[in-house]
């Protein structure tokens, strides 16, 4: 049985291990609801650009490069969205899997598949398997801001424009709850656009939403959707980087739960442990005692 | 008529009644009134006012960049950047103009570097004047 003092330092470096992820497990929580927030607070404006979008195009019946899907898609560009720090669970081994099987999978398929990395976690992983991004941005601030997205989306929007590149795809952690992430893979250029209200009928949500077929187009319907395509973009990238964050933060939060249960379930059999040492030293104790009382008589 | 003001990270004016809103679209300011004719233009960088419906004097606030859609009984604001008059750091927005000058004393700037380059000076010109 390991000494008496081995035991005590073990329980106690045990329990500072379970105040720090505790602690973690808090920060997550409280940075978990403020990414939530985030989420809720760009839905409205996500879904009034998308329905514009939807309208102008069918209305005007305008088209536009970053729409139209080429015939054979040879380049694809996989954004791979990661966090910048660890300890959280599967968060960003996931991604990196996923990522790796989607260039076995798909190495007959396309001619080239490169990468842009966004977060460090991912660009490390495929650094040391020699995969190194056209860019990678790492260092993200803490909170996502708008302006950042903007600038990465107009980098990503600027080599498809370019014609470098086919399609543009990114891999992310869809947000589902605080306790469940999916790897999600989304196309995001050329935009897909959902039908637009009008020509399927009028369904009951959108019936409010009158688009005036005489509607004033300042500048032209065609510069407008140009400039609506490439924010819808920049909202798409935002999107991906809040839920991404939303689930880094909610992966983490379960991790830290996890581990502060393991260090509980291990100071409880440390210390079982412990008093088992305990009792027995004492009763080794009695035991010469005893003995020696006896000898003596 | 109703105004709603979004942005990508906030829901800033939403629903509300109002009856009339000037905004900074990228050809010069508009004036909105009830009965409008359906309308979308896109949006430059400055003061958007709105006079809300029985409220005395007009709400401003600094915008730039998005699209504004008129639609009968609702104008839209979808701006990329909103900043009300509290959130204006005078020492920031002097800052964020000398280092945008800077910048565009270097020369080697891309079209849109130059483009956001400029747009930034105005968002600070703008947040300024947004104080007085």
């Amino acid at each position: 049985m390991a000494n008496l003092k081995d035991i005590r330092l073990r329980i106690e470096s045990t329990k500072n291990t379970q105040q720090i992820t505790k602690a973690m497990k808090l920060v997550s929580a409280a940075k978990l609801r403020k990414a939530q927030n985030n989420i809720t607070n760009m839905r409205p404006y996500a879904m009034t650009l998308k329905q514009v979008i939807a309208d102008i195009a069918a209305t005007q019946k305008v088209s536009h490069p970053l729409m139209t899907k080429k015939q054979n898609v040879k380049s694809v560009l996989l954004v791979v969205l990661t966090s910048d720090r660890g300890l959280c669970g599967g968060f960003n081994s996931n991604i990196n899997k996923f990522a790796d099987r989607y260039i076995v999978e798909n190495k007959n398929t396309f001619e080239k598949i490169d990468f842009v990395f966004i977060g460090k976690r991912g660009a490390d992983y495929f650094l040391r398997k020699n995969i190194k991004g056209i860019e990678s941005f790492t260092k993200l601030e803490k909170e996502i801001s708008y302006g950042l997205a903007k600038s990465i989306a107009e980098k990503l929007i600027s080599y498809f424009t370019a014609g470098t590149f086919d399609e543009i795809r990114m891999v992310y952690n869809e947000f589902k709850s605080a306790i469940s992430q999916k790897v999600v893979c989304e196309t995001l250029l050329p935009v897909e656009i959902e039908g637009s209200s009008f020509g399927s009928g009028a369904n009951g949500e959108n019936a409010e939403h009158k688009f005036a077929a005489d509607m004033i187009f300042d500048p032209a319907p065609e510069v407008i959707i140009e400039d609506l395509l490439k924010k819808n973009f920049n909202l798409q990238v935002y999107r991906a980087m809040c839920e991404s964050v939303a689930s880094e933060h909610g992966a983490r939060m379960t991790a830290m739960e996890n581990s502060s249960n393991n260090a509980r379930d291990m100071i409880n059999k440390l210390t079982l442990n412990y008093n088992k040492a305990r009792q027995e030293k004492i009763t080794t104790e009695l035991t010469e005692i005893v003995s020696g009382a006896e000898s003596l008589k | 008529m109703k105004l709603n003001l979004l942005t990508p990270e906030r829901k800033a004016v939403f629903d509300t009644e109002i009856t009339s809103v000037t905004i900074p679209t990228y050809s010069g300011e508009m004036t909105i009134l009830e009965g409008h004719s359906p309308l979308i233009t896109t949006l430059g960088t400055g003061l958007i006012k709105y006079k809300i419906a029985g409220e005395d004097g007009m709400k401003q606030a600094l915008i730039s960049w998005g699209y504004c859609e008129v639609v009968p009984g609702a104008v839209n604001v979808l701006a990329e950047f909103m900043q009300t008059k509290d959130e204006v750091v005078v020492g920031a927005a002097e800052k964020q103009i000398s280092e945008a000058e800077q910048k565009l004393a270097k020369q080697n700037l891309t079209d849109d570097e130059f483009e956001n380059t400029i747009n930034d000076i105005q968002k600070a010109r703008v947040g300024l004047q947004l104080l007085n």
